[in-house]
């Protein structure tokens, strides 16, 4: 049985990895903690944990730890387990500055520890199928890439930059950087961005267009703006339009959906098909099970997190902002003509 | 009121089948290089078949449509206009701001109008987007994603579209549309960051055209724009335009391959083996022609005049430069 405890419950995945790993025979809840006492115990009653007022209490009796805090709190509690042996799951970003990042990355080797991101879109079933697709040659090099990552404007600690280190574009532009550095093989090597406050009265950007380079020679552009109304069916989306050499490819990795119109509920768009969170969570268990490195890594992360950065430093200079790209850090898998370029 | 057309490709076609349906508009003659559709479009629009110069030098003739290829468009539009005739011309305008604003210069100076067809004002989920925004439906509008794309147009005359120097590329061509557009809703723009396979320095020698920008407007508004001519020729799908617009009380959104009336899938080896349409009761190009005919007789401002389409061109022409710099582009860089 492994125990599995949670620093922080401020993310709204929280509640959905709790439900996953509830489900599964070999995991044990071992308890919670948050520096918010009313949150906690609203979590802990709701999933009847237990509720831990120690965060080394609570990962002293636990085997894994998932962090679901507040962004700038990630390093804290990923370190503090990580430094007790204890292996790691991580919401992303993974944190809010490149130094943070470095150092959990560092921790985690030194106490050779299992750290995940939580990139849940990366286990989206049409995201590994596209993998296959492309790998298979059906689009021959990729060219250009639209991308959208929109969602509703979260607020709460979301807005504010002391917690989660900026708005939409540190929201929204992680998931889907990570999805195309996988599906690629690439390294995202320049950010070019556009962001502002446009749609509603808070401290931190909404609205994000992000244009940016990669290793194999394509561009790419990247909505991730906080820009879906409350009026909308669903929460958001995350949309590919890939143009190929040899053919396109489109992708809406939410869109497994039935249409509900209930005159109590008003229209929503309900799910169908496998849970992402479910699997991201599984992978977690699988890799501890099987002492191997996570499909989405730490080092997944910190690649993620440059981007980020890297949007907002392009704003403030108004100019293109080069990556420079670690050539281990991209895997090499049979991607062909989208490999890399030597 | 006699009309001439100039070009007889696919936009002179529907030049002169907007014209035929207008009442007291008869289309005197058409020109082309092209004896198969200058008869084409005799036949559509009841006119004689003409050279470009017998068309100039006709006294009766008080329009010429221009549905040339764009590298033509400068010549044709003066000489016209020193001919006294007013110039219907098709969008873009030009290839370079230097002509167009000749092109304006030659028509002020001979007192006659100049009209561009950015006819995407005119379509009917365009224009019913516009005035649901005017009416503060979903608030104050602050933000855009425009998508204008498909199989690439493989029906110009020598296949000009494919040529730089004659089309300016997807960005010029057919996004122009959709900055036209989106100046209607957010003014002027700011600066441009644009990349496109024709023009960006890692995408040597790529044939097809696919382009994406980022506008930023000096209201402060952002928009995305996707043009394309990149998608396979065998895709069931050949054109499909789609808008999103963000305001702080909602959104506003169309697709026209998700928002249509009738598919057509066929077995046919000479119609096509799928369609998906709208047909309304209104043709957008008739309403745009129609309110140019009103601008010539007095009774109406010029649609869409000289400079504004030199104000979209701008933009287009912002893109390309970012597109070919990796930077993003002010307006105020493009002379």
């Amino acid at each position: 049985m492994l125990r599995i405890g949670f620093l922080g419950i401020a993310h709204m995945h929280s509640y959905s990895y709790i439900r996953q790993l509830k489900s599964l025979h070999e995991v044990k809840i071992a308890g919670i903690y948050d520096r918010d006492t009313i949150k906690v115990k609203k979590a802990s009653d709701k999933f009847n944990l237990e509720l831990f007022k120690d965060p080394k209490e609570l990962v002293d009796i636990s085997d894994a730890i998932v962090v679901t805090s507040e962004n700038s709190l990630h390093k804290e509690y990923s370190e503090l387990a990580m430094k007790n042996g204890k292996h790691v799951l991580c919401e992303k970003p993974i944190a809010t500055s490149e130094e943070d990042a470095h150092s959990m990355l560092k921790t985690a080797k030194e106490n050779n520890v299992i750290f995940q991101m939580a990139f849940p879109v990366r286990y989206a079933p049409s995201i590994q199928q596209a993998k296959k697709e492309i790998e298979a040659g059906k689009l021959g090099k990729i060219l250009s890439i639209t991308a959208t990552n929109h969602g509703r404007m979260p607020g709460g600690w979301f807005v504010n930059k002391e917690l989660s280190g900026g708005g939409a574009v540190m929201d929204h532009t992680v998931h889907v950087v990570d999805i195309i550095r996988w599906l690629l093989n690439s390294e995202i090597t320049e950010v070019s961005a556009e962001y502002e406050t446009l749609i509603y009265d808070i401290p931190v950007e909404d609205c994000g267009l992000l244009m940016l380079k990669l290793s194999n020679g394509a561009f790419m552009s990247l909505d991730c703006s906080w820009s879906r109304p409350k009026a909308h069916p669903y929460w958001g989306d995350v949309t590919l339009h890939l143009i190929g050499t040899k053919g396109s490819l489109w992708l809406s990795a939410f869109n497994a959906k039935v249409k509900v119109y209930s005159n109590k509920n008003g229209v929503i768009w309900e799910n169908f098909g496998d849970n992402f969170d479910a699997s991201l969570v599984k992978e977690f268990i699988n890799s501890i099970k099987e002492r191997r490195e996570p499909l989405t890594t730490g080092r997944d992360g910190l690649e993620a997190l440059k981007v980020a950065l890297a949007a907002y430093k392009s704003k403030e200079i108004n100019e293109p902002v080069r990556l420079s790209i670690n050539k281990c850090n991209v895997k090499k898998t049979k991607g062909g003509e989208n490999d890399e370029k030597e | 009121m006699y009309v001439g057309i100039i070009g007889c490709g696919m936009m002179g076609k529907i030049h002169s089948k907007a014209y035929k349906e207008l009442k007291g508009i008869n289309v005197k003659a058409v020109a082309s290089l092209s004896e198969q559709q200058s008869k084409e479009c005799a036949e559509i629009a009841s006119a004689k078949i003409a050279s470009i110069d017998e068309i100039l030098k006709d006294e009766e003739i008080k329009i010429v449509s221009i549905c040339t290829p764009t590298d033509t468009h400068k010549d044709l539009v003066i000489e016209a206009a020193k001919n006294r005739k007013h110039v219907f011309c098709e969008k873009p305008i030009a290839l370079s701001i230097e002509d167009a604003e000749e092109m304006v210069k030659v028509c002020k100076e001979n007192d006659v109008l100049l009209g561009v067809n950015h006819v995407v004002r005119f379509f009917e989920a365009y224009s019913k987007a516009k005035s649901l925004l005017e009416g503060g439906v979903i608030g104050k509008a602050v933000m855009a994603r425009m998508y204008r794309g498909g199989v690439f147009p493989n029906h110009g005359w020598n296949n000009w579209f494919n040529e730089l120097d004659k089309s300016g590329g997807v960005l010029v061509d057919l996004s122009i549309h959709d900055f036209d557009f989106l100046r209607t809703i957010f003014g002027e723009v700011e600066s441009v960051t644009a990349r496109t396979i024709k023009k960006t320095p890692s995408h040597p020698g790529e044939n097809r055209d696919h382009a994406l920008a980022i506008i930023r407007f000096k209201n402060g508004s952002l928009a995305h724009v996707e043009g394309s001519w990149a998608e396979p020729e065998n895709a069931p799908s050949k054109f499909r335009t789609s808008f999103e617009f963000v305001g702080t009380e909602g959104m506003i959104t169309y697709d026209s391959d998700e928002d249509f009336t009738m598919r057509i899938q066929t077995i046919s080896e000479v119609h096509l083996a799928f369609s998906n349409t709208t047909p309304l009761g209104t043709d957008p190009y008739k309403h745009h022609i129609e309110q140019f005919i009103k601008a010539v007789e007095k009774k109406h401002e010029v649609p869409v005049d000289g400079n504004e389409a030199i104000e979209a061109l701008k933009i287009s022409l912002a893109a390309n430069k970012s597109a070919e710099t990796g930077k993003p582009v002010k307006l105020t860089e493009v002379l």
